[in-house]
């Protein structure tokens, strides 16, 4: 906008007179072609040390113009590509320079020069880092139209190379997308940012369709390490952690259309560092980190940051029980090993957030004034979307993973669900957070039931899965949450006559039939017995605490 | 008295078989001690000298070309100083000459710089037209414009003109010496600058120095176009300012 009493601002004049005097730029651009003829020349030579040379050269020489014409880059915006005329005006300049340096990708990877092609995919990643902090003329604050069209001609023969099955060049354009827009996002350019992700998702199919799990891996990565930026920053706006995280389920599910070998390290390298817990960008070490980030900022009373972090987790969470569903029901088509990450990554999301709601409810704030009032508010409101997303994810995402088991269930894998749900229904207890023990007995008692249906190895399973449910029930018996215990006594009362029916119909000639329930429920006091040196977590959340007449009081109530 | 004698006798056996024990052990100690500090020297002398030849050493590559240097200036400024002492010397030496010997070495140094131009500037041409059609035709057309050859062949042209004008000069005592003494300098001259000139060469014949010549030329264009980004200001605040 021009200022008042001035006909144009000072970018708009200096962009009407670079383009009336196009000249202006001739020695440039002469002294560009000459650098890109020696790289052209020597990279038919595989003189890489000159190329390389040359090619610095250019991107050093474009990274100086650019930072030149900041603010009066003539550049169309996403404004420019939905309205007016469709011719549009791009900078000679770098136009110019950005076709030469292309052409020379293409030819490099047409002939199998991968060395060239990498050494330009480089310069290209630090010419569009460069142009990060650069303005166009006429683009909205959120999106940078020369970061755009420096990636657009980089992507153009990265995707070529891909289609040739060049991994190097496709895995190098991966990584470089990612710090583009790990970039980018750093200076809120959130429309780019996204459109890098699409391009992200793109070159994972390459990988997907060709079958190679390392390449499938870097660009899952690539998005994996931007979400990382999104929490650690903390930066939550306009969607893109939504959008990352959608692009990670397209690709998940993409992927698991495969059926892999159990223990196949190919599902680990190709989307491991979205699932899989030992990698830092795992889904669930994402939300530890916003998490903890929140707490840090809530002990320092830093209100900006932790409105921020409040943002991320909520955009983080929103949904995300949708995202498990997806990538756990594509894993139960193929049965794959995925189901156990998606088992450990809700169950430590789960953890992280009841950790959360307690910190939550000790650290309300007292509303003294207007402000402090405010802040309550806005802590409740928060408070509240946890819980909701939390009881979704606890609540219903197992049991539509389950559904989506092609009968006969052989996967061992699921066997993990259970104990899972039983040790979130336990810690929500201690957490004094009894909807999602609801959630978790719901959950149990829906795959108890379907596990009559569609048997899990035998029907025997049904009465296991149960069992569960008398776990977190034993256990609230012990911590007198009344509520839960009539819940799980309701469920398990519900559960029995329909097994008896089941076992009728199975076997509608036998004399007496086994109250497998029960059995189960008494051989927990046999294990209590047994010295376990091995114990994991969950069950020692469970054996650790009872004693064989609490499992003796259940079972009199039952 | 015998047993009393005995006793004696047997008591000093005792301390001679003692006093022996005591000496032996005493030389192989001090033998040993003796090899340890003789040990120790060694040691000693030996990590000395490697920490000296690894100060030389490493002086030495660190200050060689400084070291080079001087050596020439030293060796320079001896020549000149045995030249000025033994001036009459010389004087009367070349008298004693024939005629036409100083003039015919003018104009033979005159010549050899002439053909030096002649030699170095067509070969070094060659070279580089050869690079420029591997490389890029630019090469070529900075290597014609280069500031650095164009004052060597200059020097050049200069001292053959000079030479040759120096075999016109009378053949008077003083004048003798001195066109010798001139004329023999700007041969050296001369070779320290075909020494410049072909390192030139060299560095034209290599890509990377012309990408970074490219470069630098970059540069200096970006540089005039910030001064004509600057300059660009609106005509109310050019007022302002003003």
């Amino acid at each position: 906008m021009p200022d008042r009493g001035m006909a144009y601002t000072p970018e708009q004049l200096r962009a009407s007179v670079y383009r009336d005097r196009p000249y202006i730029f001739n020695g440039l651009r002469h002294t560009l072609s000459e650098l890109l003829s020696i790289a052209r020349t020597y990279s038919a030579l595989q003189k890489y040390e000159v190329t390389l040379n040359a090619l610095n050269a250019i991107a050093k020489l474009l990274a100086g113009y650019l930072s030149i014409r900041d603010g009066d880059l003539m550049m169309p915006s996403s404004i420019h590509a939905m309205f007016g005329p469709t011719e549009f005006e791009f900078d000679t300049v770098l136009t110019e320079a950005l076709e030469g340096i292309s052409e020379l990708n293409k030819a490099s990877i047409r002939g199998g020069d991968i060395q060239l092609s990498l050494q330009i995919i480089d310069i290209l990643e630090y010419l569009a880092i460069q142009s990060v902090g650069i303005h166009a003329l006429f683009a909205r604050p959120d999106e940078n139209p020369t970061t755009a069209f420096i990636r657009a001609y980089m992507l153009g023969p990265v995707q070529d190379g891909a289609v040739r099955g060049q991994d190097d060049v496709i895995m190098s354009g991966a990584r470089a997308l990612s710090s583009i827009a790990k970039a980018l996002l750093r200076k809120n350019q959130y429309l780019t940012v996204r459109t890098s992700i699409d391009e992200l998702e793109k070159l994972a199919y390459f990988g997907i369709a060709q079958r190679k799990a390392h390449v499938t891996g870097t660009p899952v990565k690539g998005i994996a390490e931007i979400l990382l930026v999104a929490v650690a920053e903390p930066i939550a706006e306009r969607h893109t952690i939504h959008s990352a995280l959608l692009a990670e389920q397209r690709i998940c599910e993409a992927e698991m259309q495969f059926k892999s070998p159990t223990l196949d390290q190919s599902l680990r390298f190709a989307l491991g560092a979205f699932l899989d817990m030992t990698q830092p960008t795992a889904l669930a070490n994402l939300e530890g980190l916003a998490i903890q980030g929140l707490s840090e900022a809530m002990e320092k009373h830093d209100l900006v940051k932790t409105d921020a972090y409040r943002e991320v987790i909520r955009e983080l969470n929103d949904g995300l029980w949708q995202h498990f569903v997806a990538i756990g029901v594509a894993a139960a088509k193929t049965e794959s090993f995925a189901l156990f990450d998606i088992n450990s990554n809700i169950s430590e999301i789960a953890r992280q957030c009841l950790w959360l709601l307690g910190l939550l409810s000790r650290t309300k704030p007292e509303p003294i004034d207007e402000a402090s009032a405010l802040e309550r508010r806005l802590h409740e409101r928060f408070e509240a979307d946890i819980l909701k997303e939390l009881n979704w994810i606890v609540g219903a995402t197992y049991w539509r993973i389950f559904d989506a088991l092609q009968p006969p269930v052989k996967t061992h894998v699921i066997w993990d669900f259970f104990p899972t749900l039983s040790h979130i229904g336990i810690q929500a207890l201690d957490a004094n957070v009894p909807s999602v023990a609801e959630s978790a007995i719901s959950e149990l008692k829906s795959m108890a039931l379907r596990a009559m249906e569609k048997p899990v190895e035998s029907l025997q399973a049904a009465a296991r899965i149960a069992a569960f449910v008398a776990r977190i029930g034993i256990v609230a018996l012990k911590l007198g949450a009344q509520r839960i215990v009539d819940v799980s006594i309701a469920t398990l009362k519900e559960f029995q006559p329909r097994y008896l029916r089941k076992q009728r119909e199975v076997e509608p000639e036998a004399e007496s039939y086994d109250a497998t329930l029960l059995n189960e429920i008494e051989d927990f006091k046999s294990e209590l017995g047994i010295e376990r040196w091995l114990i994991d977590e969950e069950d020692a959340s469970f054996f650790g605490r009872v004693i064989p007449e609490d499992i003796d009081r259940f079972v009199a109530l039952l | 008295m015998a047993g009393v004698v005995n006793s004696v006798f047997a008591r000093l056996d005792t301390y001679r078989r003692f006093l022996l024990d005591r000496w032996n052990l005493t030389l192989r100690a001090t033998r040993t001690k003796a090899k340890e500090g003789r040990e120790w020297v060694l040691r000693r002398f030996t990590a000395v000298r490697t920490q000296l030849r690894v100060v030389l050493l490493t002086w030495w590559y660190a200050h060689r070309r400084r070291a080079f240097w001087a050596c020439c200036i030293v060796v320079s400024l001896a020549a000149a100083v045995l030249v000025t002492w033994q001036w009459s010397e010389l004087d009367s030496y070349l008298s004693s000459l024939e005629k036409p010997v100083i003039s015919e070495l003018a104009i033979g140094v005159g010549a050899a710089i002439t053909g030096i131009i002649a030699i170095a500037f067509s070969l070094s041409l060659f070279a580089i037209q050869q690079v420029a059609d591997r490389g890029t035709p630019a090469t070529v057309q900075a290597y014609a414009r280069d500031p650095v050859l164009n004052v060597i062949y200059w020097i050049l042209a200069v001292l053959a003109t000079s030479c040759f004008a120096a075999a016109l000069l009378k053949v008077a005592t003083t004048y003798r010496t001195v066109t010798v003494v001139v004329g023999l300098l700007a041969l050296i001259l001369s070779f320290i600058l075909l020494n410049i000139h072909f390192k030139r060469v060299v560095k034209f014949a290599d890509p990377r120095y012309t990408v970074s010549r490219f470069y630098k030329q970059g540069e200096g264009q970006l540089k005039r176009l910030k001064m004509l980004r600057d300059s660009i200001v609106p005509k109310e605040s050019r007022s302002s300012r003003g």
